[in-house]
């Protein structure tokens, strides 16, 4: 009752109704997701866990505005985005999502400064070369990396570049963090580093919604989802969150 | 190799679009690359098919005025006819007087070129006869031995192949000659004056047309006597020409010492190469058609380079696995090369075979504009052309391909596949095929927009002409007419006259027609001044500016009292008029052809005509117009929408007189395609320069762009990933192929830069501004091509999903 309360207090940041998603060939429609419903609140901490090919990637990516639902409905802070032009939803992605790939996605030719910076050069704000510079400096510090703004993201190990990831996904400030098994492609140190810092931003306020299959990750989030063959099977609350 | 044959087969049949692509393209290249180099080496190196040809030389009696400049190039009859007797440094000579004649004893009174010739004439080329002989001592000079050699071709279309011809005889311009010889089928006569000259009969020099009055004259503006002389193998033609410009000015001064007028003047005997007399300006052109197919080859090889780049790309698992198994670096290049040569082989044998079938073309459709365009046929030249081209490319594209690999990366390539390290290439090479692309095309664009800009411009200005309903007639005369020219001139005037009554006709001038002139300079001086002008001169009759509706601008016309009286009035163009007189008023001022000949004899210049554009020259002549009637010329000036048949001119003609009859009966028009047939051939030659180099630059810049966005998918997915809209990418992948499109920009502007005289000799009537907006036009065309170049495989992804460029890639 405690939760249901907690819960309608909160606003929704993210909300999927009935939404599908299938894969069509000639002699075959494959539901990658069927008839999703889901709500992601303000401040939450969520994660979908499940086998591979479940349609965790899949959901992450429509999540996202990287791809689009079949049928369905879907908002972002009560907008519908379902059927977004590519320039409308690409200014959503830039203001309100922030993503974090297993594989770390950094563009090898940018330095760890101009990688993170990526996303508010593209902002509609247009800031101005200072209030980039602070932006960049204050989120590269948060993920502790202050110190190596200058190199290029092959002469860091694995974490420091999920860690730099992390930074490029905070700098605009986004309403939600979509996160792609952050530390498939880590070792288990910097694993747990990744997933501490995830849990310090989620303290801190904000959103994220992490996919994982790892269970001692997804034991970490404060809400879990389990998916299956598309379907979301139904939520497991946790009491306390696991901290890393 | 059988394996490696057997395996590159069958990588050629399961990659049918990649092998189609790189076949289709090169055998269209291949094809214009055999014909231009056939057509080069025909034209530049192939020996003319006359013996010893290299000796061979035309001699040009260069007539010098007193300022040091030329005045005219023509021999005079008496120094020709010295030269040739007392040359003393040739090996051989010959001589030749060309003339256009009738024959009296075929039906239909055909006129056919002729040739006068001194019996070395035969020596000099080798001329093999078919039946009988040619000329001999027996038909040296003076001999006056009336004998006549036929072309093959005039005996086949004439005299039906009578195997008996020998012997018979031959009615030529009312002269009769025996039949000795017919000349063998395969024999080409050099065509020393127009290209696609033909001689039908060779009759003795002694018969030349040269009048008895012109015979003693020792100055001459215009004659149709030639000379042309085998140079011994120990003297140059250097030396030559120095010592017989000595010899030759030595007689001319001797002869011209009374004549005030060539004071100060004198004569120099340029010796040309045969070569050079026949090939006229055809090498330069040929030069710019290398240069050009040149431009497309490496276009076409810049985009088959990306083929084979992709291809290999495509193909790294089975290298690597090549690689694994012990394939060394060369045991890949040799399985590269024979797929290459495989294709390119079958694309060189397709390229053969079309360039015969435009050989054969070129060698049917444009003998009046190409030298040698009889010999056009594909030969061993262009077989080796063909095979060179094929080993070249084809190693060149093996070492290319073998080059991108990273063969350390290959041996380790399948535990790492699908990291896209074993076959990259490098950011430099991709921006220097964009800058080689866009360099050869701007530069290849630019010209044949120049080219054609020039061309249309000419082509366009004929058709301003208002010759719609303008009709020229020759008449032919017979011989008791010809020998009588107060005779003739009174039966053409009646017959004029009668022609001028006829319901079709507006009205006629008894003249010829402006538009196949072959006029010859007048050596003019303005008096008051003294001052020389060369104008291009022409009798005409009161009607000339009239029919051929030409605005007087200044004064007048001639009157038909002008004409009866032979005044002395000239009317000159405005191009005259402003060589004159700086402000174009040369109204009243007076013109002489001899300075001292007397006052009553200089001619007062009544009127300044517009000059007309002349279809087929490039620029206004200055000229000039005596009253004379044209001896055997009329235009016709019809009524709207009416004809005039040769028929019914030929009725009217034999009631006036049974003498005349017409000749020729062509309208203005027809004539005005005829002589714009080479700007014709140039338009449509740079049309499809530049449409071949458009689609080809299109298909090379789309290619190596699509390549370029796709190595970068990962890229362009994260930048999607974090809001970049399409306009961000699009400049982003612009901005990075901007490098190689800036490059090739420079490149081009430094090639236009060295080609600059050139270009100036062909576009010194193109404004500057023009040629600027030529050049811009050109630059903002590619940078647009390359710009739709980057868009097109980018709007191929941005139509994915955003995440299926990541997911690609991780």
């Amino acid at each position: 009752m405690a939760e249901q309360i907690n819960k309608a207090l909160k606003s929704v940041v993210l909300e999927m109704k009935a939404l599908s998603k299938v894969f069509e060939t000639d002699e075959l429609q494959t539901y990658a997701l069927r008839s999703i419903e889901l709500k992601v609140y303000s401040g939450e901490y969520l994660s979908i866990s499940g086998p591979s090919g479940c349609g965790k990637s899949t959901l992450l990516s429509i999540l996202g505005l990287l791809d689009m639902p079949t049928s369905g409905e879907y908002f972002i802070d009560g907008v519908n985005v379902s059927k977004l032009k590519l320039n409308q939803a690409a200014d959503i992605r830039n203001a309100k999502i922030g993503f974090i790939f297993q594989s770390f996605n950094l563009i090898d030719e940018l330095s760890v400064f101009d990688n993170v910076a990526l996303p508010l050069r593209y902002h509609h704000s247009k800031p101005n070369k200072h209030e980039i510079a602070e932006k960049v400096k204050a989120c590269l510090e948060k993920v502790g990396l202050g110190h190596r703004m200058s190199h290029k993201p092959s002469q860091l190990s694995g974490g420091q570049q999920q860690r730099v990831a992390i930074a490029r996904a905070l700098v605009a400030e986004p309403t939600i963090l979509l996160v792609d098994e952050p530390t498939g492609n880590l070792d288990s140190k910097s694993g747990d580093q990744v997933m501490q810092i995830l849990t310090d931003l989620n303290n801190a306020g904000t959103t994220i919604c992490m996919v994982t299959h790892d269970p001692r990750y997804a034991d970490m989030a404060s809400r879990q989802l389990k998916l299956l063959d598309g379907e979301l099977l139904g939520e497991i609350a946790v009491k306390e969150p696991l901290n890393a | 190799m059988t394996y490696n044959f057997k395996n590159a087969l069958l990588n050629i049949k399961q990659h049918k679009i990649y092998s189609v692509s790189v076949v289709a393209t090169l055998s269209i290249v291949l094809a214009a690359l055999i014909t231009v180099l056939t057509l080069a080496y025909i034209m530049l190196i192939k020996p003319l098919p006359y013996p010893e040809q290299a000796r061979l030389v035309k001699a040009e009696y260069a007539q010098i005025d007193s300022t040091g400049s030329l005045n005219t190039r023509a021999f005079n009859y008496p120094a020709l006819i010295d030269l040739y007797k007392n040359h003393n440094v040739f090996e051989q000579v010959a001589l030749v007087y060309y003339a256009q004649q009738r024959l009296d004893d075929v039906a239909g009174l055909p006129i056919v070129n002729t040739s006068f010739v001194t019996p070395q004439w035969f020596d000099l080329f080798a001329i093999k006869l078919h039946l009988g002989r040619g000329f001999s001592q027996t038909e040296k000079l003076d001999s006056f031995n009336p004998v006549a050699v036929i072309s093959y071709q005039t005996w086949i279309n004439d005299f039906a192949a009578k195997e008996d011809i020998i012997g018979q005889k031959l009615g030529v311009g009312g002269k009769q000659f025996k039949i000795i010889g017919v000349a063998a089928a395969n024999f080409k006569a050099p065509a020393l004056i127009k290209t696609g000259q033909e001689t039908a009969i060779w009759l003795p020099w002694d018969y030349n047309l040269t009048s008895e009055e012109a015979k003693p004259f020792w100055w001459n503006r215009y004659s149709n006597s030639h000379f042309v002389a085998k140079l011994p193998s120990n003297i140059n033609r250097v030396q030559a020409s120095k010592k017989l410009s000595q010899y030759v000015d030595n007689v001319w001064q001797q002869h011209i010492i009374t004549e005030a007028f060539f004071a100060g003047w004198h004569i120099q005997l340029e010796l040309n190469p045969l070569q050079n007399v026949i090939l006229k300006e055809t090498p330069k052109n040929i030069y710019w058609l290398i240069l050009a197919v040149l431009g497309l080859v490496i276009i076409a090889c810049v985009n088959i380079s990306n083929v084979f780049i992709v291809r290999t790309a495509a193909r790294k698992h089975t290298l690597a696995l090549s690689a694994a198994v012990g394939a060394t670096r060369f045991i890949l290049f040799k399985q590269f090369w024979l797929e290459i040569v495989l294709l390119i082989g079958s694309a060189s044998f397709i390229g053969l075979t079309l360039s015969a079938v435009i050989l054969a073309e070129l060698s049917h459709l444009a003998q009046a504009i190409l030298p040698r365009a009889s010999e056009l046929s594909v030969n061993m030249a262009s077989v080796l052309i063909a095979v060179l081209s094929c080993l070249i490319l084809s190693t060149l594209f093996a070492y290319l391909c073998t080059r991108i690999i990273n063969y350390r990366e290959l041996i380790g390539g399948l535990k790492s596949a699908g990291k896209g390290k074993t076959v990259q290439v490098s950011k430099r090479v991709w921006q220097s095929l964009v800058a080689f692309q866009v360099a050869i095309t701007c530069t290849l664009l630019f010209i044949n927009l120049l080219i054609f800009n020039v061309n249309n411009a000419n082509i366009k200005e004929a058709f301003t002409l208002p010759i719609k309903q303008l009709t020229s007639v020759e008449i032919n005369l017979a011989n008791y007419l010809s020998a009588n020219r107060e005779k003739a001139n009174q039966v053409l005037n009646q017959a004029a006259n009668e022609i001028a009554l006829l319901p079709e006709v507006a009205q006629i001038s008894r003249s010829s027609s402006p538009i196949n002139d072959n006029l010859i300079t007048w050596s003019l001086i303005e008096v008051t001044h003294n001052k020389q002008v060369l104008p291009f001169g022409k009798a005409v009759d009161e009607h000339y500016f009239s029919v051929l509706k030409q605005p007087i601008l200044q004064g007048r016309s001639f009157t038909a009292e002008d004409v009866k009286s032979d005044a002395n009035v000239i009317v000159i163009n405005d191009v005259l008029a402003k060589q004159l007189s700086s402000n174009g008023n040369a109204l009243g001022m007076r013109l002489s052809f001899d300075i001292t000949s007397g006052r009553e004899n200089d001619l007062t210049i009544i009127g300044i005509v517009k000059a007309m554009p002349i279809p087929g020259k490039a620029l206004k002549e200055p000229k000039a117009f005596l009253t004379r009637e044209g001896y055997r010329s009329f235009i016709i000036e019809l009524k709207n929408n009416q004809q005039l048949k040769k028929q019914t001119l030929n009725t009217l003609l034999q009631k006036i007189d049974a003498g005349i009859s017409v000749h020729k009966l062509e309208s203005l028009n027809s004539q005005r395609d005829t002589a714009l047939f080479r700007q014709y051939v140039v338009s449509a030659t740079t049309i499809a320069l530049i449409v071949a180099t458009i689609v080809l630059t299109s298909i090379g810049l789309v290619s190596i762009m699509r390549y370029s966005v796709q190595l970068r998918r990962a890229e362009i997915g994260i930048r999607l990933c974090i809001g970049a809209k399409p306009l961000d990418l699009f400049l982003l992948v612009f901005k990075q192929s901007g490098a190689g499109i800036l490059i090739g920009v420079l490149l081009s502007v430094g090639i236009l830069f060295l080609l600059q005289q050139q270009l100036q000799n062909i576009a010194n009537t193109v404004p500057t501004l023009t040629q600027l907006v030529l050049f811009l036009t050109t630059l903002i065309f590619v940078v647009t091509l390359g710009a739709i170049a980057c868009y097109l495989p980018l709007n191929t992804q941005l139509k994915r999903p955003a995440i299926s460029g990541i997911q690609s890639e991780s």
